[in-house]
């Protein structure tokens, strides 16, 4: 059944045509394509700086539109079922909740649970083992995966050229000579997603002292255990530093997933797997690259007393996370100040054809 | 006097430049003509094989003269792709007078290329030449079918990987010798499949699908493939 399209209204003024959304701040057109058109890429207060090149792929206003649009759209999908937002949904932190791993056309099921999408300009190793070293090329592998959309490339070309509206869009975001293709495709798809930022949690409203803004007393205590027990690897600001660890989880021999080792052939990486950012972790449930813990109160039984030992495990869980019940307790409480609803509800970041 | 400034015009380029120099690439499997999905190939181990896919990245062409002069090839890398017949002409424009002795090029992307991200036209992540779940080029692909092997008779061959100790780039020279004046000049470059299954068999090798040391292996052998018609 082919989704009708509500918010696109298209006017022909004065021999003009232009392609209207109905966007967070009402509708706004996207014009014809101008090449200083670029948006500002904002870096928080207190942030390091983004790893992103914008020069390569400076924002603009037609980029994120197109971006967003193909995030949403079935047709990106072999038997055009599921769309990136499939997996990746707005209101749950651009995850997948109640989903163990990734689910695909078919109800075909990958191995990995699904990552959240949120402030990647500051990633430069994307995936859970890291294989994937630029933003620009990261949707290649939920498009081509079996267990995800199944997409053959030239396919996906032939669907976008031959549609109504993509030629045209691509056009008004890339100028006029810009026709489809995988290279303006995966920039538009960066450009929206370098607009997916969180950092108006209560934590981070805390942290800039704004008016009216403060932790209560258990917040304060459970700040202070994650400062004490897992901010080494979850750092600040973003709560996590980039690295791949192996955090003492038991192999599961179903999956038999042995991480960034299939990337590096490095015996020494070996279970390992990317530190995820605790933002929204309240939203993302389940949690771990296999989606094996549910609350957050299973991942901190693991911490203090699940650990299992091996070659590669990461020396600071040597003897599991030392932590009382009510350390636990407050941790989560403090782990919920991470949060941004403004983020999980803004409909900017929204399916286009309903908002 | 328009014409008159044409035929100057003409004169002028014509004296520097060759118009075009052209590579036109022969695909073989040993003295047979190779094509997908037709025929059925004896590789020396008597293995019989057919073949549904070939594509790979030929670039950094360079012509070097006799007098210690070169030319590079503006486009940097050609995406050579069976199914697609007029991948298999290169075209150089521009090249200079004198004798050619060696051409100087690669198979596959090097690695600077490997880690600039995003690329179009032929470097175009959506080819099929760029691996998904680890970033990085396709060197070489080829798949095929060993019709006389007991089991597993498909084999797939995609040789890349950028990153020390899997590098797959490969540089080579050939030998060539040809005048260039005037005239439009063609030459013909042979590129011999049967080269890959000297001493590889595909009943023990089915798959090379990452970067590893068979992949790195693999592409050392690549060079063979290429000579040009005296």
């Amino acid at each position: 059944m082919k989704k009708i399209f509500p918010g696109l209204i298209l006017l022909t003024i004065l021999g003009l045509v232009t392609l209207s959304f109905e966007g967070v701040d009402g509708t706004y057109e996207l014009s014809d394509y101008t090449p200083d058109d670029t948006l500002t890429f904002v870096v928080p207060e207190g942030w390091p700086q983004p790893l992103y090149d914008f020069d390569k792929n400076p924002l603009t206003k037609n980029g994120i539109a197109l971006g967003r649009k193909l995030f949403y759209d079935d047709m990106l999908s072999r038997d055009s079922t599921v769309s990136c937002a499939f997996c990746h949904l707005s209101y749950t932190n651009f995850t997948h909740i109640d989903h163990k791993l990734s689910h695909g056309i078919e109800d075909r099921i990958g191995t990995r649970n699904t990552l959240s999408i949120m402030n990647l300009a500051w990633y430069n190793t994307f995936m859970w083992d890291g294989g994937i070293t630029n933003l620009d090329v990261q949707p290649l592998a939920p498009l081509t995966s079996f267990f995800e959309m199944d997409m053959d490339p030239d396919e996906l070309i032939t669907r976008l050229e031959s549609s109504s509206e993509y030629p045209k869009l691509f056009k008004q975001a890339f100028g006029k000579d810009a026709d489809v293709s995988g290279y303006y495709m995966f920039r538009a798809m960066s450009q929206f997603i370098l607009t997916l930022n969180t950092y108006n949690s209560k934590y981070d409203k805390v942290m800039r002292k704004e008016a009216g803004a403060t932790f209560t007393e258990r917040e304060q205590k459970g700040l202070e255990v994650f400062r004490a027990k897992c901010a080494s690897c979850h750092k600040e600001p973003l709560f996590t530093d980039g690295t791949f660890r192996n955090n003492g989880l038991a192999v599961d021999t179903n999956l038999n997933d042995g991480g960034r080792i299939k990337i590096t052939r490095n015996i020494d990486d070996s279970l390992k797997f990317k530190v995820p950012s605790l933002r929204n972790i309240e939203v993302s449930y389940p949690y771990m690259h296999d989606g094996r813990y549910k609350s957050l109160q299973m991942i901190l039984f693991h911490y203090s007393n699940g650990i299992t030992d091996s070659k590669t495990l990461d020396p600071a869980l040597k003897k599991g996370l030392n932590m009382g019940e009510d350390d636990k307790r407050n941790l989560i409480i403090f782990l919920k100040t991470l949060t941004d609803i403004s983020f999980i509800r803004n409909k900017a970041h929204a399916d286009p054809n309903r908002y | 006097m328009k014409y008159f400034l044409i035929i100057i015009v003409t004169f002028f380029l014509s004296d520097c430049f060759a118009s075009n120099f052209r590579i036109k690439l022969s695909h073989k499997f040993s003295d047979e003509v190779f094509a997908l999905n037709e025929k059925t190939y004896t590789s020396v181990n008597n293995e019989e094989l057919t073949f549904s896919r070939l594509k790979y990245y030929l670039g950094n062409i360079v012509l070097n003269y006799d007098n210690g002069d070169s030319y590079t090839d503006l486009v940097r890398y050609h995406l050579i792709d069976l199914d697609n017949p007029e991948t298999m002409i290169l075209e150089l424009n521009n090249v200079p007078e004198g004798n050619i002795k060696t051409i100087k090029f690669s198979i596959g992307v090097d690695s600077l290329t490997n880690s600039n991200g995003l690329m179009e036209g032929d470097l175009d992540p959506l080819k099929g030449m760029y691996w998904a779940w680890s970033s990085g080029f396709i060197n070489f692909k080829l798949e095929g079918s060993c019709v006389n092997c007991e089991s597993n008779k498909e084999f797939t061959y995609h040789i890349g990987g950028f990153i020390a100790p899997y590098q797959s780039f490969q540089t080579t020279l050939v030998a060539v010798e040809q005048e260039v004046s005037d005239k439009d000049v063609a030459i013909e470059m042979i590129v011999n499949i049967g080269e890959v299954f000297l001493e590889n068999k595909a009943s023990l090798l089915h798959k090379v699908m990452s970067p590893s040391k068979t992949s790195k292996c693999f592409s050392e052998i690549l060079p063979q493939m290429f000579s040009i018609k005296l």
